[in-house]
């Protein structure tokens, strides 16, 4: 019967069919095979699958990303870290991939992350001499660390459709984001060394920028970097949950924007939560009917099938999980990352903690190859912003784009191979 | 005629900007509530039956604006007849199924209402909340029957691909930090 379901699942999805829809066909095909199920079972389920708390958490984190964006936070944070490592060799690539990494504890979003630190910085590197397809390149790489620093909203996810607790993923995701921004650092710092660097234009620069002064330049981007602060703090300190952080993010953006920066006034309001719900209305169905469909899987034991493929075919952890990692980075290239997180990860995660993985470095592995999909062809979302920030075609980004893939790719190796990084802050 | 086009364009989008608004100021008053008074027993239920609003209200909206999220490659590679013709069965059938589902949501409701099962914090009936299933599932069925005779109409014009949505997507987000966009993306053939 599961097999069943997963067949009618997948034509449907093969046929261009919404995945919302592509779930009720597979939900009902036990009702129509032998009649067991009902379809008032179904609304009762997709009902209640968003009857939660915790879920709220998404289109709040959401509104405040889109809220942020606005802010001009993204150059604030950028001056603050070109500051210090301006003058170094590459040291403005690395100050945009810092940017990212930072950005990323505002932001739970990849593209988002790459719109806002792509729109300032490409302009910007490319007038200090850089190649302009290969800053657009990087942004669009580094953009994926948005979703892996915390707050994540692919970590929320993980977190509704398996029930681990979303402040231990959010501390997961800590040092896996560190780590592979600081492979891409490497090498964006040996691409410099290897095609030199416009030394004297970006000295007059750096200098302009040190002339401010390091207090005046803190005083400009402490409301930025205070942000996450505010944000996480509040979650481990456990004075709120992270839902009700998120509502605060909300707020915290908007007191920024309306009364400190000034980006943008009461009445532009509206615009902004039109384009939240915007970003989030295509989740919300799939969330509350992932759980649903999840239900009927379990009862034509589909999570029982997969324990038992994957112990009787893999003789060991590692070949388990470089099979996950190779399905996942596949998966990611052609479909959205929320839904991939919401149906799989219930179905995937009774096996793997078989085998003694850790649901929450699941939950790192997951999120960290599915965010690389935001940035490979053929629709990495990711690519394609930083094309239209650079008026250049989405391919000839991904070209570019390469070489920071393949150093995000090691980083994600050994944060798949080494629990440690993803647990030892727990 | 205004209203009318006032419905056929935001109808959901309103509802949905109107929940998230109200969900977002009610959990706010919470925090402040639960910090410096005492927790209220209301707000936490009060958001999520809005947010189970907003979740169905979200099936019109994504079939109207054409975003529902879906792995559109494999069609992409068929000829443009054939996917117009694809896309008007597979259209055909979600109708079916929205009309299924339209249906067993009165059923239901209506039995929620006879139990006369009311929430626990707000002590709202519950069918009222249930109504979000009828409603949802109902505008759905609206929005799917709009959708194919589009289908129809636009049968000789070119099918949006994957990548096209993927280009609007991404000029959204860039909008969305204020940044105008340089030139329309030309995608070049070979490029893919």
């Amino acid at each position: 019967m599961a097999l069943w379901i997963f067949v009618v699942f997948l034509v449907s999805l093969a046929f261009a069919i919404p995945i919302t829809m592509s779930m009720v066909m597979g939900a009902l095909t036990p009702l129509v095979l032998n009649g067991t199920g009902s379809i008032q079972q179904l609304i009762a389920n997709s009902f209640s699958g968003s009857d939660t708390t915790p879920i709220l958490a998404v289109p709040l984190f959401i509104l405040g990303g889109v809220l942020m964006a606005e802010g001009g936070i993204s150059r604030r944070l950028f001056n603050f870290f070109a500051y210090f490592v301006g003058n170094l060799t590459g040291g403005l690539p690395c100050a945009v991939i810092l940017t990212c990494l930072f950005y990323g504890a505002i932001s739970g979003s990849g593209p988002a992350t790459t719109a806002a630190v792509g729109s300032m910085t490409i302009p910007f590197l490319v007038d200090m001499g850089y190649d302009k397809t290969w800053s657009a390149g990087m942004v669009a790489t580094a953009g994926g660390l948005g979703v892996i620093i915390p707050p994540s909203i692919p970590f929320v996810l993980y977190s509704l459709a398996t029930g681990v607790s979303t402040g231990s993923l959010f501390l997961a995701g800590v040092l896996p984001g560190i780590l592979i921004g600081l492979f891409m650092m490497v090498y964006a710092i040996a691409y410099c060394k290897k095609k030199g660097e416009d030394k004297e234009r970006i000295k007059e620069k750096v200098t302009e920028l040190r002339s401010k002064g390091f207090l005046k330049l803190f005083k400009e981007s402490f409301w930025a970097l205070l942000s996450p602060v505010v944000v996480l703090g509040g979650i481990y300190s456990g004075v709120v949950t992270p839902t009700e952080a998120a509502c605060i993010s909300v707020f915290y953006s908007l007191f920024v924007s309306l009364l400190i920066y000034k980006s943008f006034t009461v009445k532009e309001i509206i615009p902004f939560l039109k384009n939240a719900v915007k970003t989030y209305a295509p989740l919300c169905f799939v969330l509350a009917f992932a759980i649903a469909f999840g239900r009927v899987l379990a009862l034509a034991k589909a999570p029982v099938l997969i324990e038992n493929f994957i112990l009787n075919n893999f003789s060991s952890n590692i070949s388990v999980l470089t099979g996950i990692v190779v399905i996942f980075l596949l998966l990611g290239m052609v479909m959205d990352t929320g839904p991939a997180i919401v149906i799989l990860s219930p179905i995937l995660l009774p096996a793997v903690q078989s085998i003694g993985i850790d649901p929450v470095h699941f939950g790192v592995i997951m999120v960290c190859c599915l965010s690389i999909g935001l940035a490979t062809p053929p629709f990495g979302l990711d690519l394609f912003v930083a094309g239209t920030l650079s008026d250049l075609p989405p391919m000839k980004v991904a070209g570019k784009a390469m070489p920071f893939i393949y150093a995000f790719g090691i980083a994600l190796f050994i944060v798949t191979y080494i629990p440690w990084f993803s647990l030892v802050l727990l | 005629m205004n209203v009318l086009r006032w419905i056929d364009d935001q109808l959901e989008e309103t509802f949905m900007v109107i929940f998230l608004a109200i969900i977002t100021c009610v959990m706010m008053m919470q925090i402040f509530a639960r910090t410096f008074y005492h927790s209220l027993t209301w707000p936490e239920e009060f958001s999520r039956y809005c947010y189970i609003w907003t979740v169905f209200f979200s099936l019109g909206y994504t079939i109207r604006k054409g975003n529902a999220l879906r792995v559109g490659i494999l069609m992409d590679m068929l000829p443009n007849k054939l996917r117009k013709i694809i896309e008007i069965i597979t259209n055909a059938i979600m109708l079916v199924l929205y009309s299924i589902l339209f249906r067993y949501s009165i059923i239901y409701t209506a039995k929620i209402k006879i139990t006369g099962q009311i929430s626990p914090a707000m002590q709202l009936p519950m069918w009222i909340m249930y109504m979000a299933t009828v409603i949802g599932f109902g505008l759905a069925v609206i929005r799917m029957i709009q959708e194919i005779c589009s289908n129809f109409k636009d049968f000789n014009k070119e099918a949006e691909t994957t990548l096209e949505s993927t280009i609007k997507e991404a000029e959204k987000e860039v909008v969305a930090t204020g940044t105008a966009i340089p030139n329309k993306i030309e995608v070049i053939g070979g490029d893919f």
